[in-house]
């Protein structure tokens, strides 16, 4: 016996109203057509999974990366169980002239979960990620140093994200610009990763604020 | 047969709970994102970042040598899909008035010498975008190589494939004017085995920038 069950929508639009049952509705080619609810991660962050990470609103210098680290950084420790998925990065300018450059990430693999001179992170001081639910008392498993932070060996760098800098200063007329970065699912920072914001060249000369929101979820566990 | 009715509305349902899809009053199926656009992939090892190295390379306009270059071997059964392209800035004098390009070939083989479409082609290891992740759908290790050092055969010499949308006029890095931010997320390109995708500067460069390309390496249903 032939026990598939095949499932059928109704092409066009329709006029309901609340609380009646209807057809999914699809388009001329066979599609589904749907719709977003709410913002992109409400869900995540009704849940509470979803964090926010930022600098000091005085802003910091932008630095290359060295062990003596001080780069805005997320560690997501050994044995967290979570992966740490940013979805935005936003930089604010606060003051100073910029210097030609520009900015991109980099990691420290096998970072364990324990700080000592001895372990691949040395120095960290954490600054605990606010959850985006505003009330709720659940506590990110992943860390965020936004200014304080060494390492036994310099993050190492994998990737721009296509933030350049070029020489204006704080009086230089120009329009406003903004600097926004969508991860857009594209890096996933597993247990026992450190990922720094660095400067490619020099330190910056001007003082930026840093936010990055991301969404933490469980390590599934898929087929290798 | 079966045809599938949601219901239209909010509602406030707990976990575990069963009920119709929701609807908008015209009959949508409404969604919501769970985590970052292309995080399946990235956790299932599917997803990769082409980075040059942190120094940049010279923006070349198309000639046989030494182009950013992800080369989707013969043989291989992936196809290599282009997602997201991240461009910064990284040094040099005043920029030639002009564009970048995409850029593709087709008929580049799988191997590398002397008679070969490539003669050269210095491999720099894609690095996944699970960061530390445990889990590797096609293995941890790229499928498709990446190059900035590398020969082509003249016959085979990149063809345009289409602009980027990111133009330069005869600004500097000294030049006072605002940070910028080029990223772009692509859809629909695939690159099959066998080929080629490139970026490079419609004219030559006089500087240096750093990019990357984050990209999906997906199974073919058929071998190729």
């Amino acid at each position: 016996m032939d026990d598939r069950t095949r499932v059928e929508g109704r092409v066009g639009p329709a006029r309901l109203t609340d609380s009646q049952e209807a057809p999914l509705r699809m388009g001329n080619s066979g599609e589904l057509i749907t719709q977003e609810l709410n913002g992109r991660y409400y869900e995540q962050a009704l849940r509470g999974n979803v964090y926010i990470m930022s600098t000091a609103a005085a802003g910091i210098a932008l630095i290359t990366t060295a062990t003596t680290g001080n780069h805005p950084s997320i560690w997501n420790p050994a044995g967290s169980g979570v992966n740490f998925i940013p979805i935005r990065m936003t930089l604010g300018y606060i003051s100073g002239n910029n210097a030609p450059g520009s900015l991109g990430f980099y990691y420290t693999l096998s970072a364990g979960s324990a700080i000592g001179t001895a372990a691949p992170v040395v120095t960290w001081t954490n600054v605990a990620p606010v959850n985006a639910l505003i009330g709720s008392s659940k506590a990110s498993l992943t860390r965020w140093a936004p200014a304080v932070n060494t390492y036994v060996a310099a993050p190492t760098w994998f990737m721009t994200n296509g933030i350049s800098l070029f020489t204006g200063v704080a009086t230089t007329a120009v329009a406003p610009f903004s600097l926004n970065y969508e991860f857009d699912g594209t890096m996933v920072i597993g247990p026992g990763t450190v990922v720094s914001l660095c400067s490619l060249q020099a330190t910056t000369t001007s003082l930026f604020t840093v936010t990055i929101i991301g969404v933490e979820l469980p390590v599934p566990a898929l087929a290798t | 047969m079966s045809r599938a009715y949601g219901e239209v509305g909010p509602k406030s349902l707990g976990d575990g709970a069963e009920k119709q899809i929701r609807q908008t009053a015209a009959g949508n199926v409404m969604t919501q994102h769970a985590s970052g656009r292309f995080y399946e992939l990235a956790v299932r090892g599917n997803l990769f970042m082409y980075s040059t190295a942190v120094a940049g390379i010279v923006m070349a306009a198309p000639a046989n040598t030494n182009e950013f270059c992800i080369w989707n071997p013969i043989g291989n059964g992936v196809a290599f899909v282009p997602l997201k392209v991240m461009w910064a800035t990284v040094s040099g004098a005043a920029a030639i008035a002009g564009s970048l390009e995409f850029y593709k070939q087709i008929n580049m083989g799988g191997a590398i010498g002397t008679g070969a479409p490539f003669s050269v082609f210095t491999n720099i290891a894609p690095v996944p975008c699970y960061l530390g992740g445990v889990n590797a759908g096609l293995g941890s290790a790229s499928a498709c190589r990446f190059s900035t050092t590398n020969t082509t055969t003249a016959a085979l010499a990149a063809v345009y494939l289409g602009a980027t949308g990111w133009s330069s006029v005869q600004g500097r890095p000294a030049d006072a004017v605002a940070p910028i931010i080029l990223s772009q997320v692509l859809h629909g390109i695939v690159i099959y085995p066998g080929s080629t995708f490139r970026i490079c500067s419609a004219k030559a460069q006089a500087w240096t920038a750093v990019i990357t390309v984050i990209g999906a390496e997906v199974q073919l249903p058929l071998t190729v």
